[in-house]
């Protein structure tokens, strides 16, 4: 038998960086910090944790409101859905644990999963109106390791092979992930048999999956 | 999902193949889910095509034009920011009552019709009796469907219904409480929820969750998550005997109890690798000590409740999953379609085939006392008259995952994805009265 540590009812522990370790940030530029430092200002509430969301905008701001306009087709909501996350993100920095995956991937996909939920309120003819709350759900997290710029170049590539396939293919990847259409709906909407949108999703991603392996395109 | 599909008991693997870009998004069927999980399994080459697909959505999520924003929202957000920061956090609860059937709503409510409208068993004035009132740390009317989508465990006692949501939401759980007051209660977790098993002891509420790894403990009475505790791999069997907490882990091996202060583990058996689906096991307390189930073993082992020393190991063969007591017998669910009696001792009484693959199992209460409800999450729920020995009646449900006996002979079903549904003895849905 093992005896471990005493667990039970012990009180979670904080995610937040100790005082003295946020003290540190306080002499730097903001724009030479990383995300995750960054988001540990907020905690502050204060002038500083406001110039340090400041500088998460400015990283995030174009491609994030690019993401949220390919799923909602409105620049007004794509506004209010990125506008909603970056505040969800001030209230509740929590929400974003260091050491599971980067924050760019993880906020993007925060960014993906709202613009979805207010595409489907938009579709039932409903508000969004049960947003306020203490936690922020994240639905499907994609974990990554790679950073912003990383991410950014593999975006670029992904985009480029987009570009590249038939309309058709383009059009079944973009329902698929960026509207989360379900592979009824897609058929219905493009007029085509479910197995047709299969294979056509099958064939797109598999030369995204493969270009993103760096092998030689065709 | 498609019905057709769903219906199809066997995919070729080219079928199956073609299902992984759906898979990994989250599009596919349960039992296709079952099929390619178990595919999965054995083909280290689809694995690794399926973590390139997940990387592939990551950088799709960056592949999107980028879009200038208007000059002014920066500072609109920062005007939010600066509001939020100075203004007082008020916190508004509010009462919205909403008259359901046999199960949580499941579309927006509007704030105008709020009501209350008590939710009450068939007019018997039940104690368990339920409505769906609901109380939100929000002035806004919340998504009510969110209460019980993907319900995936239930447990009652001490006249109290939990409910686990194997959906990351802000309610993965769900308490009702004896008035009949659903409560929904917020937990943060990075992976989406995956529930394998609910226990009520003492005002409160325990939870295990699969995917997290996580036993979860919230107080009734407050709606409070007490605390959160690292759990074995894959872990499946719950419960509490006399005030400790029992857990098994269904991939790790192990059995893990906390007693007071201290944590004890106990390796049963090797661990193996085994997909979520699979988390399935069961711990039972008897007077002969605490029995737990092994399934990937087929073996069932009695643990001296003080010592964890194995005092008996039985190869049942099969796959136990859940296990029941019911008089001086002890109930095995054997998930290739089974149920098993046992006497105290363990040694095998009567088996009785059954359709489909059962995994949990609640005894009847009351004059249902003589009745086992077995799910099978393919969409069955039998019924088995422990008396006659026989499968006295089968119905079919959308996804049943979990269900539990309420103290007047009803039902609470966990139906991941109708929701939670309350039924009679001959498993009609009961209407509010």
């Amino acid at each position: 038998m093992i005896l471990a540590p005493p667990l039970l009812f012990a009180k979670p522990k904080s995610n937040l960086p100790r005082t003295e370790q946020r003290a540190k940030l306080v002499p730097m530029s903001l724009h030479e910090i990383s995300d995750g430092e960054l988001i540990a200002n907020f905690a502050r509430k204060d002038q500083h944790g406001q110039e340090a969301l400041s500088t998460l905008y400015d990283r995030y701001i174009r491609a994030a409101l690019g993401l949220a306009t390919q799923v909602l087709f409105n620049r007004e909501e794509a506004e209010e859905v990125v506008q909603d996350c970056f505040f969800k993100l001030w209230e509740n920095p929590g929400i974003y644990r260091a050491g599971q995956g980067s924050f760019a991937a993880f906020f993007m996909t925060m960014i993906r999963n709202r613009s979805v939920d207010f595409l489907r309120k938009r579709r039932d003819h409903a508000t969004l109106e049960d947003e306020e709350g203490n936690l922020l759900p994240i639905k499907d997290a994609r974990e990554s390791p790679l950073e912003r710029t990383e991410l950014s170049a593999l975006g670029d590539t992904l985009q480029t092979v987009l570009k590249s396939l038939s309309a058709a293919h383009r059009e079944t990847v973009e329902r698929a992930f960026y509207r989360e259409e379900s592979r009824e709906e897609i058929a219905e909407a493009m007029n085509v048999p479910v197995g047709t949108v299969k294979s056509r999703l099958k064939y797109a991603l598999d030369k995204l999956r493969n270009r993103m392996k760096g092998r030689e395109w065709e | 999902m498609n019905e057709a599909e769903s219906n199809n008991p066997e995919l070729n693997n080219t079928e199956l193949h073609e299902l992984l870009p759906l898979y990994a998004l989250n599009q596919v069927s349960l039992e296709e889910r079952i099929q390619l999980e178990t595919a999965l399994q054995n083909n280290p080459a689809w694995r690794a095509e399926l973590e390139e697909l997940r990387q592939v959505f990551v950088g799709l999520n960056f592949a999107a034009p980028v879009v200038v924003p208007s000059p002014d929202l920066k500072s609109r957000l920062l005007e939010r920011v600066a509001q939020s920061s100075t203004a007082p956090k008020e916190v508004v609860r509010s009462v919205l009552a909403h008259k359901t059937e046999t199960k949580l709503e499941t579309k927006l409510e509007t704030k105008s019709k709020a009501k209350s409208v008590p939710w009450l068993f068939g007019g018997l004035g039940l104690a368990a009796a339920v409505s769906s009132v609901l109380i939100w740390n929000s002035s806004a009317p919340p998504a009510l469907a969110s209460l019980a989508t993907d319900a995936a465990v239930v447990a009652s006692s001490e006249g109290y219904i939990l409910l686990g949501n194997n959906e990351l939401s802000k309610s993965p759980i769900v308490v009702v409480d004896p008035a009949g007051k659903a409560h929904p209660i917020a937990l943060e977790s990075m992976k989406p929820m995956w529930f394998t098993e609910a226990v009520i002891s003492q005002g409160k509420g325990y939870l295990l969750c699969g995917a997290n790894n996580k036993l979860i403990v919230v107080d009734l009475k407050t709606d409070r998550v007490l605390s959160t505790h690292i759990a074995p791999a894959g872990s499946a069997g719950l419960n509490v005997v006399a005030g400790e907490v029992w857990l098994k882990g269904a991939s790790s091996g192990e059995v893990v109890v906390f007693k007071g202060n201290t944590q004890h583990t106990k390796q049963l058996s090797s661990a193996q690798n085994m997909p979520m689906l699979d988390f399935m096991d069961a711990v039972l307390p008897s007077k002969q000590g605490v029995w737990i189930s092994h399934h990937a073993k087929g073996e069932l082992f009695l643990l001296d409740a003080k010592t964890l020393e194995v005092t008996k190991k039985l190869e049942l063969g099969g796959a136990p999953v859940a296990l029941s007591a019911w008089r001086t017998h002890i109930l095995v669910v054997d998930v290739t379609g089974a149920l098993l009696q046992l006497d105290q001792n363990g040694k095998l009484e009567k088996r009785l085939a059954l359709p489909g693959h059962p995994d949990k199992m609640t005894v009847g209460t009351g004059q249902n006392g003589t009745f086992a409800y077995l799910t099978d999450r393919a969409g069955m729920v039998f019924k088995v008259n422990l008396e006659g020995w026989k499968l006295e009646m089968e119905k079919k449900f959308q996804n049943p995952m979990d269900i539990t006996a309420l103290p007047d002979g009803h039902l609470a079903l966990a139906d991941g994805k109708g929701g939670l549904k309350m039924l009679d003895a001959a498993l009609e849905p009961i209407q509010p009265s």
